[in-house]
This record gives structure tokens, C-alpha cells and sequence, in this order.
């Protein structure tokens, strides 16, 4: 068991190490389009940096700003699993010693590149309040400027609702993604995802995760009472059960004949 | 270490490409693999790797079956083709980020073994500016840095010079001298034979006729 831990930590390192130099130039565009987002939001403070990007729309209308964020951070994640996976003919995967440690490293991949995203996103809003001199935002400026009412709003809700579900959305569809391009082509299952993204933008259904990451779409700005972070961590977590549990078994299965792959 | 192939076939679509490989291989032994493009070696290399699932038969290394008891063989090494690393990292770079999965080996035992294939651990030269002779130097180094028991080289003169050739005859022979069982796949007829134990010859995924003295060889058409 000691030794299983031991591997399955040396693999996960590994993923840390040589997922972060492959998306060397990802992650400093990541980084950018970050800093424009803070631009963007004016002096608003940190919560209302957020709202600009995580607000999405009451009406069903796509927000550009959310949807770059979210479909970026699938970009960031989707190559990486599956060029490890034909790289080098596959010495890293035959060294990870079992299949299953080999995908479950990725999907830890996947959820620290998520965290990353997002605690930069949280490091460059900080940054950016530093420069202008404004950390916070009344709840009448939060309703004059952005039409939601955040008073009777505790922080820990306010992390729930601005941080928490969105954050599980992205974990989710990014693992789902992963997993689907590993059975079909890379960029068509990133399309997938993207189209899935919009579709929530245009549907305002809890089958559609993307809603749970708007906040003009969740249950407290809204009145949809299904949009609660309850069925938002149901949802996800059935999704990333279903996504994980089918794609060890069918991965267990799979030959891999690509082998020239990688960079 | 013995390997034991039954009845392995594999279908691609509607395509045969192993075709009832049966084997039992010994440790301390080179077998080379002698036949066309296309006709099953790399196949038979990569479902005895664990990439592949065969569709009928199995296979066993000292009794454990790869796809059930384990998914990949432990202690194997190997060059499957044209060895391809990350192209902006030096060639010590791309073997220690490899071996820090298994952590088996220390950076010592990297800068040897890449002394031992001619290549300078010290070059701080990126893989995307090394020759074809040179990352294939790199990835014989991959394959036998972890002190493999089981070594598959596929096409491992490809790209070489003389001096190359040479090298990876020596390093062929200071395997077996220790144990490894070794599975070659040459195009080279004879260097195969100056190399190989025991030579088969594979045709549309059958490995039907198995050469052990080289006499044989010689003499077939």
C-alpha cells in the first residue's frame, strides 16, 4: 500500500512538473487575459472584478467574459493528458506502473491546474485592487452596477456562490473533457465541451452546468431555486463519477497505436 | 524472467495483425524479430508493453498476465520506433523527469548510462537541436537506464553510424551478459543475425518459422 502511495505521488509530481512546462506559454496567456479581465472591471474592487466575470446574464444571452474564462481554462487542460499518453511511445504511461494510476494522476492534474486558474485569477484581482486603491464594493454600488443584491450575504456564501460553484463546474467539465479526448480527437472533444458551454448560456436548465457558474443565473440573484449549489454539487459530482468510472473502464481497454505523438 | 506468449491474435477492423503468436522467451537471451514493414513485430512489441490488448490469447511474464495482473511489465525497458522527447529540455532533462516516475535510479545513474550511449550529460544542448543519431542514442539510454530485465528495441540501428551501431551491438550484449531477456526488431538481416539467440520470422503477423541456429538462416531463400 506504502508503495503504491509512493508511486502514485512520484507520478502525480511528475504531471505537476512536466503538465506546467508544456503549458509554459498557456499559462502566461492565461495570465494576460487575466490582467484584461481586471482591467475591464474597473475600480470595483475584488468581489466586483469577479462579478464582472463570473455575472454571465438573466436573459439568455452569452457573456463573453465568462465564457472566455471557462473555455480558456478548457483549452489549458484538454492536450495535456493525451499527448503524455502517446509521448515518447508511451515510456511515461508504462513507467506509471498500472493504467488506473496513470489516469487517476491526470484527473489530480486536472483539478490542481483548475485551483491554479482560479487562485491567479484571485492573485491578479488582489493585485489589481493594490494598484487602484479599491479592495471592496457596497452592496448598492454591487446593485447599481451589476443588478445583484448581495446584502444578507455572508462571506462564506459569498465564497459558495462567486468561488465555490463555479470553480466545481470547471473541475467537472474539465475532467469530462480529458477523459473524452482521450477516446476521440483532442480539439473535437474541446469543441464538445465549448459547445456545451454555450448551449448552458442559452438554456437555463441544471442539466446545463454553465448555469451554476452565472451568477445572475443561481438560485439567490434568480429565483430558480434547481440553480442551488446543493444540485450544483450533485450535478457535478455525478458527472465527474460517471465521466471517471466509464473512462477507467474504457481506458483499461484501449490500445494505444499513436505513438509518435506528444509535442 | 520468462515471458510466455499463447495463441495471441490481434484484429484491427478487418485486418489480422498478429496471427496465433505463440512464444516462451527466456531471460538472457537476444530474439530478433525478422520481417517486412508491416508484418507484426512493433505489434507484438506493443501488446507485450501493455498498449495493446490482443483479441484473443495472453500474455504472461513470470506467470503474471499483462492486462489482468498487471497493466504494464515491471523492470521493462524500450525504443519503440523514432524516440521522440520534449524537444526544449536537454537530453539529461528529458531522462530525469522519465525516471522521476519509477524513482528507481539516482542522477548519477542518468549521466552513466548517457556516458555509456556516447552522449555528454553535461551538453546543455535542447533534444529539438540533437541529430537523428543522437536522440536515438538518447532513447537506447531511456530504455536500459532503469536496469531493464525485459528490453524491447525496435529498429535500434536506426539513424546510427558505425561507431553507433557498434555501441548498441556492445550495450545488446552487456544486457544479456546480465540477464535480460531482449526482443529485437531489425530489418537488418544481418545484424540480426550477428546479435540474435534465436531468430523468428514474422509474416503477416504469423511468427510461424523460429531460426536458432543461424545456419538456417543463411540457407532459406
Amino acid at each position: 500500500m506504502r508503495l503504491k502511495c509512493r508511486q502514485f505521488k512520484a507520478l502525480f509530481f511528475y504531471d505537476l512538473s512536466n503538465g506546467f512546462q508544456r503549458n509554459q506559454w498557456k499559462w502566461l496567456f492565461a495570465l494576460l487575459l487575466q490582467i484584461y479581465y481586471c482591467i475591464l472591471a474597473g475600480n470595483t474592487g475584488v468581489l466586483g472584478r469577479f462579478t464582472s466575470l463570473f455575472e454571465g446574464q438573466y436573459e439568455l444571452q452569452l457573456s463573453t467574459q465568462w465564457l472566455t474564462f471557462h473555455g480558456f481554462l478548457l483549452f489549458l487542460v484538454n492536450f495535456y493528458p493525451v499527448n503524455e499518453l502517446t509521448y515518447n511511445g508511451g515510456q511515461a504511461i508504462i513507467r506509471s506502473g498500472r493504467k488506473e494510476y496513470w489516469l487517476f494522476s491526470k484527473m489530480m492534474w486536472i483539478i490542481s491546474t483548475v485551483i491554479s486558474y482560479y487562485l491567479l485569477l484571485v492573485l491578479v484581482l488582489v493585485i489589481g485592487s493594490v494598484f487602484t486603491g479599491s479592495f471592496s464594493i457596497s452592496p448598492d454600488v454591487m446593485m447599481e452596477i451589476f443588478e445583484i443584491d448581495i446584502t444578507g450575504l455572508n462571506l462564506t456564501k459569498i465564497i459558495l456562490y462567486w468561488w465555490g460553484m463555479p470553480l466545481l463546474v470547471s473541475i467537472a467539465l474539465c475532467i469530462t473533457e480529458a477523459i473524452l479526448s482521450l477516446f476521440i480527437q483532442p480539439v473535437i472533444s474541446l469543441f464538445i465541451m465549448f459547445a456545451y458551454l454555450i448551449a448552458s448560456a442559452y438554456c437555463m436548465n441544471p442539466a446545463f452546468l454553465g448555469n451554476y457558474a452565472m451568477l445572475k443565473r443561481q438560485d439567490f440573484t434568480s429565483g430558480v431555486l434547481s440553480i442551488s449549489p446543493q444540485n450544483c454539487l450533485i450535478s457535478c459530482m455525478l458527472l465527474m463519477i460517471i465521466a471517471v468510472t466509464a473512462g477507467t473502464l474504457c481506458f483499461k481497454r484501449k490500445d494505444t497505436f499513436q505513438l509518435q505523438g506528444g509535442e | 524472467m520468462k515471458l510466455t506468449i499463447t495463441h495471441v491474435s490481434k484484429k484491427i477492423q478487418d485486418s489480422t495483425v498478429l496471427n496465433d503468436v505463440n512464444m516462451t522467451l527466456e531471460g538472457g537471451t537476444v530474439y530478433g524479430l525478422l520481417g517486412k514493414n508491416g508484418s507484426g513485430k512493433t505489434m507484438l512489441m506493443r501488446a507485450i508493453c501493455g498498449l495493446i490488448s490482443p483479441t484473443n490469447g495472453t500474455i504472461e511474464i513470470d506467470g503474471m498476465m499483462i492486462g489482468k495482473d498487471i497493466s504494464f511489465p515491471k523492470n521493462m525497458g524500450m525504443l519503440l520506433e523514432t524516440p521522440v522527447f520534449l524537444p526544449e529540455r536537454t537530453g539529461y532533462e528529458n531522462l530525469r523527469l522519465l525516471a522521476s516516475i519509477r524513482r528507481e535510479i539516482t542522477s548519477s545513474d542518468i549521466k552513466r548510462v548517457l556516458e555509456q550511449v556516447g552522449l555528454n550529460a553535461k551538453d546543455k544542448r535542447k533534444v529539438r537541436k540533437y541529430s537523428l543519431g543522437m536522440r536515438q542514442r538518447l532513447g537506447i539510454a531511456c530504455a536500459i537506464m532503469e536496469k531493464p530485465s525485459l528490453l524491447l528495441l525496435d529498429e535500434p540501428f536506426n539513424g546510427l553510424d558505425e561507431s553507433g551501431c557498434q555501441l548498441v551491438q556492445q550495450i545488446i550484449c552487456e544486457q544479456r551478459e546480465k540477464g535480460c531477456l531482449i526482443l529485437l526488431a531489425c530489418h537488418d538481416r544481418e545484424e540480426l543475425e550477428t546479435l540474435s539467440d534465436c531468430i523468428y520470422r514474422v509474416e503477416n503477423g504469423r511468427f510461424s518459422v523460429t531460426v536458432q541456429n543461424h545456419e538456417q538462416l543463411r540457407l532459406s531463400p
